[in-house]
This record gives C-alpha cells, structure tokens and sequence, in this order.
C-alpha cells in the first residue's frame, strides 16, 4: 500500500469541496472531467484506458467495452494523473496492473479517494459489505476495498 | 487514389486540366496522367501545389485521398514525436495499438491544423 503526498492530498481535497463531490452518491465526477476530451474506444479488456497530454489539451480515451463501474473508475484513474502532476506526456493503463508501477498505484489510489467518499467507508464498511457499496457507488468492489485500506494506513479511520 | 479525387475537385471548381495545370505549375500532361491513376505517389510538394490552386488546405487533399501520411513524412519533428508515444504502445495488444495510435495521429494532426503547421504551407 503506498500513500499520496501532501500536495495530491490538498488538491483532491480542494476538488472533493470545491465541487461538492462527495455530496451525492453516487460521484458525479463532470465537474472535474469536463475540461478534458475524453472518447471512448473498442479497446481489448487488457487496456483501460489511456492519457495524452498536449500543451492546450488533455485527451483521454477510455474502453467501451468495460462495464459502468470500471469506465467510472478508468475515468477518475486517468485523472489522477493529471492532478498528480506525474511527469509524463502519454499514460497507457492496463485493467490489472496497478501494483507494479508507483504512477499507476498514485493514480489508482486517487481514483478511489474520489469515488469513494471517505464518510462512506466510515459508516458502512465491513469486507462482506464491500460489493454492496461498490454498487451504490457505481464502482468496482476493489476500489472500495482499496480506499478502505488508504483511510487505514493514512490514520483516518 | 489520388487522381480522382483531384478530378472531382476540379470539376467542382469548374477548372480544365489545363486551367489547374498552369495554377498548380504542374504540366497538363502530368496532370492528366495523375487523375487517371497513373501517378499513383506524387510527391507531397506537388500535392501541395495542386491543393492550393484548387484552394483547399494540403492537409484536406491528403485527407481526401487517404494519405494522411504525408502530413507525417513531410515534417521529421511531427514523426520523432509519434514514434516517441508509439514506443508506449509496444506491449498492448495489436487491436488496442492500432487503436490508440490512430487515435495518437488524429490528435496530432488536428492539433497541426488547428495551429496552422501545414508542413507545406
């Protein structure tokens, strides 16, 4: 389990009340996509989804094929880049590898912290109870999980 | 294919081959032979030449006529900077490859076109 820096932190903290993210359930995550071109595309279940950065331009694309909770999740993932700053131009993410690269572990991680609000976890979660919040949330089960371990290891619950 | 494509064009515009021809500073002989297909890969700079004479953008020509990649060939920065994303893409699947480097391209190219960077221009 990595963590996020205090800067990724303030930021997603800013978007999250700036926005009113976690308001209503499940996230509506427009205000914080709606500056980049996002597509979608007839992509093979190994890859998720992909970034490209331009000097006046964010493009992302994201796969069809997945269902609801993971095109959310891809979408919130490749957000994260950006709000990580990570430096690079081109980010090509994969549905299973997460753990092997630490932008791809940022990424993943700033994805949950903004799907899955945090008072969400607080007063609901048990590991039994995951599926069923992930479905509330529109989610998939693991990122629920994955922001339950987060909120452990950064000391909030 | 290339010629008919600029033959529809000229006769859009009402142009003989001969009218064209001298606009684009091409001989009337050679633009004959490139509407009937039997110049199959001009060069870009002509290209460029018979594009403007019929008042349209290269890149619009090129698009047309399904060679968008003379945009690429003909500007080595543009190519040095797909071929830089492309290396990203190595161990994706062919489909998603093929996919997102079209998808690649098309960012590119618009962006060009959008900031004015027709290579022939």
């Amino acid at each position: 389990m990595s963590t996020l820096s205090d800067d990724v932190l303030d930021i997603l903290d800013f978007l999250i009340h700036r926005h009113r993210l976690h308001t209503r359930l499940p996230v509506d995550l427009s205000p914080v996509l709606e500056r980049f071109d996002i597509r979608r595309h007839n992509l093979t279940p190994v890859t998720m989804g992909f970034t490209l950065v331009r000097p006046k331009q964010i493009h992302m694309g994201i796969n069809r094929n997945l269902d609801l909770g993971w095109q959310r999740m891809a979408l919130a993932h490749e957000a994260g880049h950006i709000i990580a700053n990570q430096p690079h131009q081109l980010f090509v993410c994969r549905t299973g590898d997460w753990s092997k690269d630490r932008d791809e572990r940022e990424a993943q991680l700033i994805a949950a912290c903004l799907l899955v609000p945090l008072h969400v976890i607080e007063d609901h979660y048990q590991v039994e109870a995951a599926p069923r919040i992930a479905q509330a949330l529109k989610v998939p089960t693991h990122l629920v999980d994955l922001r339950w371990s987060f909120a452990r290891v950064h000391g909030d619950i | 294919m290339i010629g008919p494509v600029v033959r529809r064009l000229r006769q859009e515009r009402n142009l003989s081959q001969e009218e064209l021809a001298n606009a684009a500073r091409v001989s009337s002989g050679y633009l004959s032979k490139l509407e009937r297909g039997l110049y199959r890969q001009p060069s870009g700079e002509v290209l460029a030449r018979i594009a403007h004479a019929l008042g349209i953008a290269p890149s619009d020509l090129y698009r047309a006529a399904g060679m968008d990649y003379l945009l690429i060939e003909s500007d080595p920065a543009f190519e040095i900077l797909l071929k830089t994303l492309m290396a990203k893409l190595e161990d994706l699947p062919d489909r998603d490859r093929q996919i997102i480097a079209a998808e690649l391209r098309r960012i590119l190219l618009e962006e060009k076109e959008a900031n004015g960077e027709h290579p022939q221009r």
